[in-house]
């Protein structure tokens, strides 16, 4: 068991997930200046290869959905990484009709960077944080998830307007 | 007892023609009755050294068969595969006309393996040809004239060439000809086409797609397996026995027919991939391990040929499980399109696995009857040098591995159709021969051994060494191949890789619908990733492509359509008009037989 | 006794795969100016994928699917043996039969990914099936060439008789080792011709759908087969020697190929094919050419 999770802390594939204009700071700590595979971190192609969701930004309800359904088709133990100020207030786009303001109401977040839009710096600090936190047993957004289910169905079908809803339809 | 073998083909056909008027049930048991009384009879018949002669009209026609060591081997490989499909046939409701006529083609196809002359070897074949295309002249005419007319036409040349012969030693007996000088070759040319024609080997192939295609599904899998080997066996015939002499001594032959038979494996491979019907594909498939065949023979080694007669053997089991598969699947399905299927494996499990094995015979991969054969193939080409060869039917056998799995994905994997939803597995009739099958598949390909027990004493009899062998263990001088070692590693190998994946945490089944999408739910779009599968090929290949033996064939067809227009009018242009082309035909024949015109 | 050397090979080449992997990803990171990740970091992912839970299968082929692969590379790479002290089951089967074995896995891989009704992955698997029509002919083309020489299909007896370093085959048959090492990149996946997997196109092809110990399974089946494919050109080409000297330089021609991967861009399928039938086929056959001229 200590092996997995050392090597769970150790090894993070991560799904990107593009959403607003702080991706643009992705490429940047993935490439040579900032290399963030040091960490045993890479992007990963899809959903279910992945560790990490990476939240870049704005979400807009519509995107929600997607986002909603991405997350459910990845393999436990999964993490979220909330991106930018967007992801914990709606940011500068805390009025509009059409954004989601509180990321951590639909899917759990384990971790934020704040900041608009926050550097590469600060992108590997998380990373390491959640390093720490996974090898401590601290990072396990993916089983309050199961444990709430019915709490987090009920504010995205609140947020999608519609009475009942679930990610894969059968 | 061999008479009763053959004969036991038409007495059966027409008494179950004559029952299953009244029932279909009892008409389809009494031809599976009179099936099986072959195999049963020809099994222990091994020792052969069996003659037999009967006369029909005294001082013209006579019929004389013998049991041959290598008439036993197709005859044995024909006997089976014609009881299993009355399996399916069975499932199929087929009627009593597709009764009388499979069982008359089959006794012509058994008439054929036992002949002891000429003349009865034509017949036979003749009888062969004519009832097998009558099995499906009813719901499709033109492919079933189109394969009368290329069997008529191979059938002509071998009426040439026993006049011939005939006329040179004075006897109709198979016997090795020597001598008559310089005409060999052109008599000889003469006497092969009509094996070369039966056993679909290019340019004479267009035939086949289209029959295999049209004939019923449950007859395919004889049709294709073991009627296409009676073209093999005048080939061995004709190279081996006849003209030994000639074909021993004249080395460019063979490397010519060698390089024909290549060259038919991967052409054949290669438009195999880019047909979306499961038959035609199967049927460019048949027609390219055949050319492993012809290549085979053309090399003319103890070892090559030794690996055409396994090829031969091979292609019988899995080309007619893969055949029977289609008829399992067209059952409950209604259609062969590759594009129309999907899925089907949480439906019809037994026919997936019958069908995955099926396909790791034909792409060639041990332990199963796909692979020896090829591996003797390889060594007997490495063995003469011609690495051009090689690489020719290698590239032939990697297009296999291609349709192979176009074939498995379109049909069971991928998303399930929507009109499929409640489909079930086929009736256990047409199952049956799907489950037989399976156990020479494994069998001949873990012990290779017991096949080239048969073969060697075959090459024997033609004056050939054997090659050495132990039941499973195949040595050629430059390699070696046990296929129970590799069956058993690969057990061992499986049973690791298997515990490895049973240790950790089990896993959750998801719909199909659950897939990486992007986010998506792709409801009511098709996923079936299947039209144009190989679109990629035909882009590159496109210019090759173009080249057709069948144009040329339609070329020619359209001069004599021509001149068949003016024969319209006197003929209405059904079968019978054939027929009568037939007779004119042997009419000519027997006047330059009778010295009219001198040779 | 047998089997316990059996067991050692497999996993002292699947550990020697993953390594070889996590160097190639540190080398590669260094061409491009990166640190990279640490040499080890094979075994981590291998670890923390097989203890991944909760994985989603999409049926029994899917599940089968990277067992057979598994299969299929452990049979594989116990009919090749390891430089001239190891024959293993060498002499059960020669080279023609290790070909045809080398098929199994990706085959398995394909039925897997078939079922998952991924168009992704189907197209990754077309793509694969297509390439194969260029890489494996020109790499049997250029084995033959050494196959016709030696007048032996026994790639224990090819071995033996190149002996060591200035009597390798590399040196009389550079024409045929050149066709083969280019064929080899396609083999392996690595850029050009890494269109089968092409994270960016078609997310990652085949292994779209493949999650948690599916993915470790396959991660397990790259690591050997990255040994197993190199072995094979090193056998066939690079003499013989004791394991030691066998393993130093399946690392090389691995390191080779990387060092391509590098500075490649990626081909489309029909560019990768008609390239490999173009000039590797010339070169093949130029080799085989030479054989013949020196008999
Ligand atoms: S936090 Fe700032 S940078 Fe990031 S998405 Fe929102 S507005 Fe854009």
């Amino acid at each position: 068991m200590g092996l997995f999770r050392w090597s769970q802390s150790r090894s993070l594939w991560m799904m990107h997930f593009c959403t607003g204009c702080g991706a643009v700071e992705m490429p940047p700590t993935m490439t040579s200046r900032y290399d963030m595979e040091r960490f045993g971190i890479i992007p990963m192609a899809t959903p279910r290869q992945a560790d990490i969701l990476l939240i870049t930004g704005y979400l807009t309800v519509k995107t929600l959905k997607r986002v909603v359904r991405s997350y459910e088709q990845m393999a436990d133990p999964k993490y979220v990484i909330g991106f930018g100020s967007c992801t914990i207030n709606g940011g500068m786009y805390w009025d509009s009709y059409n954004t989601v303001k509180q990321l951590d109401l639909y899917i759990p977040v384990d971790l934020y960077i704040a900041g608009c839009m926050p550097r590469p710096d600060s992108i590997i600090d998380a990373f390491v944080k959640l390093r720490e936190m996974i090898a401590k047993g601290e990072a396990n957004g993916w089983k309050r998830y199961r444990e709430n289910l019915e709490w987090y169905r009920t504010n995205q079908a609140k947020v999608f307007n519609v009475e009942k809803w679930s990610a894969i339809e059968p | 007892m061999t008479f009763w073998v053959i004969a036991s083909y038409f007495l059966g056909g027409i008494v179950a023609y004559v029952l299953a008027r009244p029932s279909r049930k009892i008409g389809a048991f009494v031809a599976l009755l009179f099936s099986i009384y072959p195999l049963y009879a020809l099994i222990p018949a091994l020792d052969g050294g069996f003659y037999l002669r009967f006369t029909v009209i005294p001082y013209y026609l006579h019929l004389s068969f013998r049991l041959t060591l290598l008439g036993w081997f197709f005859a044995l490989i024909a006997a089976t595969l014609y009881s299993l499909s009355l399996f399916s046939a069975y499932s199929e409701k087929r009627d009593s006309f597709f009764l009388l006529s499979s069982m008359f083609s089959a006794g012509g196809l058994m008439g054929v393996f036992l002949a002891a002359d000429y003349l009865t070897l034509f017949i036979f074949f003749e009888i062969m040809a004519f009832f097998s295309a009558f099995t499906f002249i009813r719901e499709h005419r033109r492919s079933a004239l189109k394969y009368i007319i290329y069997s008529l036409v191979g059938s002509y040349a071998f009426l040439a060439a026993l006049l011939v012969i005939n006329r040179s030693t004075g006897s109709l007996e198979i016997t090795p000809l020597s001598g008559f000088g310089g005409s060999v070759p052109a008599v000889m040319s003469l006497f092969i086409l009509a094996f070369w024609v039966k056993s679909a080997v290019m340019p004479f192939h267009p035939w086949a797609p289209s029959a295999y295609a049209d004939s019923p599904h449950s007859y395919t899998p004889f049709f294709s397996g073991a009627l296409s080997k009676s073209g093999v066996y005048g080939l061995v015939l004709a190279f081996f026995y006849i003209f030994a002499g000639f074909f021993k001594s004249h080395h460019a032959f063979g490397y010519i027919f060698a390089w024909i038979g290549a060259l038919t494996a991967l052409f054949a491979g290669i438009y195999a991939l880019l047909q979306d019907d499961a038959k035609k594909l199967l049927a460019y498939s048949s027609i390219s391990q055949l050319g492993y065949v012809a290549f085979g023979l053309g090399l003319g080694t103890s070892l090559s040929i030794t690996g055409s007669l396994f090829v031969a053997l091979g292609h019988a089991v899995f080309e007619s499980l893969l055949f029977f598969v289609i008829a399992a699947v067209y059952i409950r399905t209604g259609t062969t399109m590759l594009t129309e299927m999907g899925g089907l494996i949480k439906k019809m499990p037994i026919s997936f696995i019958a069908l995955l094995f099926g396909i790791i015979a034909a792409a060639g991969i041990p332990p199963t009857v796909g692979f020896p054969g090829k591996w003797m193939l390889y060594e007997a080409v490495l063995e003469k040098g011609y690495p051009l060869l090689a690489g020719a039917i290698f590239a032939a056998s990697i297009t296999a591995f291609l349709y192979c799995y176009r074939l498995i994905y379109s049909i069971f994997l991928g998303p399930l159709k929507k009109e499929f939803r409640d489909v079930r597995e086929a009736p256990f009739p047409a199952l049956v021969p799907l489950l037989l099958l399976l156990i020479p598949l494994l069998f001949f390909g873990l012990f290779p051994g017991y096949v080239v027990d048969v073969t060697d004493s075959i090459l024997r009899e033609f004056g050939y060494l054997g090659v050495p062998h132990t039941p499973a263990k195949l040595l050629s001088g430059l390699g070696t191949f046990n296929g129970l070692a590799v069956g058993i590693t690969m057990g061992a190998a499986f049973v690791i890789a298997f515990l490895v994946h049973a240790v950790f945490s089990r896993s959750r089944k998801v719909s199909e619908l659950n897939n990486y999408t992007a986010g998506e739910v792709a409801e009511g779009v098709s996923m079936h990733y299947v039209a144009d599968f190989y679109k990629f090929i035909e882009r590159e290949l496109h210019g090759f492509l173009k080249l057709r033996v069948e144009a040329l064939f339609n070329w020619i067809a359209e001069g004599i359509g021509g001149l068949g227009e003016v024969l319209r009018r006197v003929y209405a242009g059904d079968i019978q008009a054939y027929l009568v082309y037939l007779i004119l035909f042997l009419g000519f024949l027997f006047t330059l037989y009778r010295g009219v015109l001198r040779w | 006794m047998v089997i316990l050397e059996f067991f050692l090979v497999l996993i002292g080449i699947t550990a020697l795969g993953l390594l070889y992997g996590g160097i190639a990803r540190k080398w590669s990171a260094r061409i491009q100016r990166r640190y990279g990740p640490p040499f080890y970091q094979n075994f981590l992912d291998v670890f923390k994928l097989l203890g991944k839970k909760n994985t989603k299968s999409h049926g029994v082929m899917f599940a089968l699917g990277p067992v057979i692969a598994f299969t299929g590379i452990i049979l594989s790479l116990f009919f090749l043996p390891l430089g001239n002290s190891r024959p293993l089951l060498s002499f059960e089967g020669d080279i023609f039969v290790l070909f045809y074995l080398l098929v199994i896995a990706p085959l398995g891989m394909a039925l897997g990914a078939g079922e998952a009704a991924n168009p992704n992955a189907t197209i990754g698997i077309a793509r694969g099936l297509t390439l194969m029509l260029g890489y494996e002919l020109i790499f049997f083309l250029s084995a033959i060439a050494v196959m016709v020489k030696f007048n032996t299909a026994s790639l224990w007896k090819i071995v033996e008789i190149q002996g060591t370093f200035p009597k390798w085959n590399l040196f009389p048959f550079f024409l045929s080792a050149f066709a083969g090492l280019i064929a080899l990149q396609g083999m392996m996946g690595e850029k050009p011709f890494d269109l089968i997997v092409a994270p960016h196109e078609i997310a990652s092809g085949p292994m779209v759908e493949y999650n948690g110990k599916y993915l470790g399974l396959l991660q397990l089946y790259h690591a050997i087969a990255i040994v197993v494919e190199t072995g094979l050109f090193v056998n066939v080409f690079l003499g013989g020697g004791s394991i030691l000297t066998f393993i130093l330089k399946t690392f090389f021609v691995f390191m080779l190929a990387v060092t391509i991967d590098n500075i490649m861009p990626r081909f489309r399928i029909g560019q990768a094919v008609k390239f490999y039938w173009k000039y590797p086929l010339i070169i093949s056959l130029l080799g085989i050419l030479v054989v013949f001229i020196w008999r």
